[in-house]
């Protein structure tokens, strides 16, 4: 297989708060392949939201990342200094907000907000001549673009929309003004934050139609976070489980629905209302809190396998089945070495190596 | 107080099983306009519902969002005053007391300045239920019916998880052992793991205080697995209404064909039971400004000629008390009956 167009290693991230340190991520791998969609599933507050503006660069200023890396096409984006990391933002990697409501700006028309995310993208700061010089050229080029860009989105009527202020139009349409928006630039890899959540279930289901087809055709790489599994699993050919910050499964989508491994994947596929089955269990306690992580598992607490073990010694991610990954001690090596896959360790994350030095 | 206590709804019988019976339910959201602000026009959020609960049985309402199914809720509990219509609810009286509501959003329809403790005793004290000493053991009663720890009482909403939030959300609507519960999308703003037990909770309650329920949700699937009669919403009107097993299992009308095909199935079960893609064209019309005749005949892919005249009636399915509104289903306009 060819290098992976978006390569993330172990990335921490903490962000400074009144109470203390809170460790947001603690050590996300994701990789992306050209052409594949890959799900980022998991909950509220597990972190699916802030590893997407991590990749884009969003991060707010009291975020710092401790370690990791986070190779774009072999650039290490975290290394990189703000004015070239403008060069990424947006132009190779796009971006569509979760709630369409808020994401535009409601004092700018639609064209407005398409025709200067064209002029001004990737453009570090705006000098005085910058600015004048805009606004003696023409925006017919593109205006024609945007519009151009509307239409494949399936606005009906593109030339309305170009004019229209975002309180015009309905839920459906600013997402699909958002995604036209998000595709100006033709980027390489679309992050995808919840683009169906805020809207209701049929227009969900048009949007995903939409944004399935246009993947298809542009074959773009997609990070689609959701936080529900039956949508990923339509969407995405990898999913990754995300909990409290790690990523705890990751498999392909099928495999994950016929073979789920770890207690918080089975709980959650178990939790969702299906048509076909009684609602399970779901699962009880509490996501634990950031500011004070517990030990090695972090699921332990609420999990019901749990073993004294699972407290003391981090449950690495390992290969249970082929290109499937679970971090959890009930598949133990052995457990793993029944399937032909090659063990993975990817050993005790640095932050933990310190801790556990310390102690 | 005085005006709570009356019944303000005329008095229909009801059977023996039925816990409330609505009918012709409207309520009219007026428009004021224009110098004089004068009544220019109106919002038809809800316009003309029929339906029927029996006791201890969960009615799910399902719909898309500005389909009129929280205003129905808010209606039955008189937090807005009906438009037209009649409810009749067996021994209700004083109505409020038996009727309470669990709200969508748990951080919203809490205090953030009281505790948990003032939040639940509330109900008790308004009512004059008891005196101090036996409201405070009756609220450790119910956050522990709640599956809540007591000592979470001198909590404030912020400290609690959204899970806990709903708790207390419920604790509250049961504090004086209502008969009958309206539940607002009480789990939409939960994650799955914790809907799972919120639904699990209301359905034990269900069982031990043998509550009635009227279930507000979008989701169809949740739907499915609460529901014991559903009613699909469309722009004011119960579109299809039956048995849940009927409704899913048999859907007749366009639009719930077009819900359901939205679903994304888990597994093939599931697909199995999901009817072919039927999507809705465009988007749902401003209730200010509905189409005549069928009001879904704009975005229905099976629209025919007299979906344009006037507004179809509840036809039958063939399934025992399961009808839709809608011209597929009338033998005089499609005698081969309807397309699936």
């Amino acid at each position: 297989m060819s290098e992976p167009l978006l390569e993330i290693e172990n990335l921490h991230l903490d962000i400074r708060t009144a109470d203390g340190l809170a460790e947001i991520l603690q050590g996300i791998d994701l990789s992306v392949e050209s052409g594949e969609t890959v799900a980022l599933v998991g909950e509220t507050g597990c972190g699916k939201s802030i590893t997407a503006k991590s990749i884009m660069g969003l991060l707010p200023e009291t975020a710092t990342v401790p370690t990791g890396s986070l190779q774009f096409r072999g650039e290490d984006l975290l290394a990189l200094p703000e004015k070239e990391r403008n060069a990424y933002r947006g132009k190779q990697m796009g971006m569509i907000m979760q709630d369409p409501m808020t994401a535009l700006n409601p004092v700018f028309t639609v064209g407005d907000y398409m025709t200067d995310v064209m002029k001004w993208q990737g453009t570090h700061k705006l000098g005085l001549s910058d600015w004048l010089s805009s606004k003696f050229t023409s925006n017919d080029s593109l205006r024609e673009r945007a519009i151009e860009m509307l239409e494949e989105v399936q606005i009906a009527a593109p030339e309305r929309v170009f004019e229209s202020y975002p309180v015009e139009l309905s839920g459906g349409m600013r997402q699909r003004v958002l995604i036209a928006t998000a595709l100006l630039s033709e980027p390489e890899l679309l992050i995808a934050d919840e683009p169906g959540t805020a809207l209701d279930l049929t227009t969900e289901a048009k949007i995903l139609e939409l944004l399935q087809d246009l993947i298809d055709e542009k074959d773009m790489s997609v990070i689609y976070i959701t936080h529900d599994l039956s949508i990923a699993k339509y969407i995405s050919d990898t999913i990754y489980v995300m909990y409290a910050g790690e990523i705890v499964e990751r498999a392909p989508a099928e495999e994950l629905f016929d073979n789920p491994q770890h207690p918080y994947t089975i709980g959650l596929l178990d939790s969702i209302p299906s048509l076909s089955k009684p609602i399970g269990e779901g699962i009880a306690g509490e996501l634990p809190d950031t500011l004070d992580r517990p030990q090695n598992c972090q699921f332990a607490d609420r999990c019901p396998y749990s073993e004294p073990e699972c407290r003391e010694i981090y449950p690495a991610r390992r290969e249970t089945a082929p290109d499937h990954e679970v971090g959890c001690h009930l598949y133990t090596p052995e457990d793993a070495a029944a399937f032909d896959g090659e063990l993975v360790d990817i050993g005790t994350p640095p932050a933990r190596e310190q801790l556990e030095n310390e102690t | 107080m005085s005006q709570l206590d009356s019944d303000p709804f005329e008095h229909l019988p009801t059977s023996d099983d039925d816990l409330l019976r609505v009918s012709g339910l409207k309520k009219h959201f007026p428009i004021h306009g224009g110098i004089l602000n004068r009544e220019v026009d109106r919002v038809r959020a809800v316009d003309g519902v029929d339906f029927t609960i029996p006791r201890g049985k969960t009615f799910g309402l399902v719909g898309e969002s500005g389909c009129g199914k929280t205003t129905i809720g808010k209606t039955l509990l008189r937090l807005h005053e009906p438009t037209g219509g009649d409810l009749s609810a067996k021994e209700f009286k004083p109505i409020k007391r038996d009727m309470q509501i669990v709200f969508q959003d748990p951080s919203s329809s809490l205090n953030p300045r009281r505790k948990v403790k003032d939040i639940v005793s509330e109900p008790l004290v308004v009512h004059g239920w008891g005196t101090g000493e036996e409201r405070r053991e009756r609220v450790d009663e119910l956050l522990d019916s709640v599956g809540m720890p007591v000592q979470h009482k001198h909590k404030h909403p912020n400290q609690l998880s959204g899970g806990q939030k709903q708790r207390v959300g419920i604790a509250r609507a049961i504090a004086l052992n209502p008969q009958f519960l309206v539940l607002d999308e009480p789990t939409s703003s939960l994650d799955v793991s914790v809907q799972a037990r919120i639904v699990h909770l209301l359905e034990e309650l269900q069982e031990e205080i043998g509550l009635t329920y009227l279930f507000i949700s979008h989701d169809l699937s949740l739907i499915n697995n609460v529901a014991d009669i559903v009613g699909v919403m469309y722009l004011g009107r119960i579109v299809e209404m039956g048995k849940t097993e009927d409704i899913f299992r048999n859907p007749q009308h366009p639009y719930t064909r077009a819900l359901l095909s939205a679903i994304k199935p888990l597994n093939d079960r599931d697909r199995e039971l999901i009817p072919d893609t039927l999507l809705a064209k465009g988007e749902i019309p401003d209730p200010r400004d509905q189409p005549g005749g069928c009001a879904f005949r704009t975005r229905c892919p099976k629209a025919f000629e007299p979906c344009d005249g006037d507004e179809p009636n509840l036809y039958e399915t063939g399934d025992d008390e399961h009808a839709a509104r809608c011209y597929l289903l009338d033998e005089e306009h499609r005698p081969d009956g309807p397309p699936w």
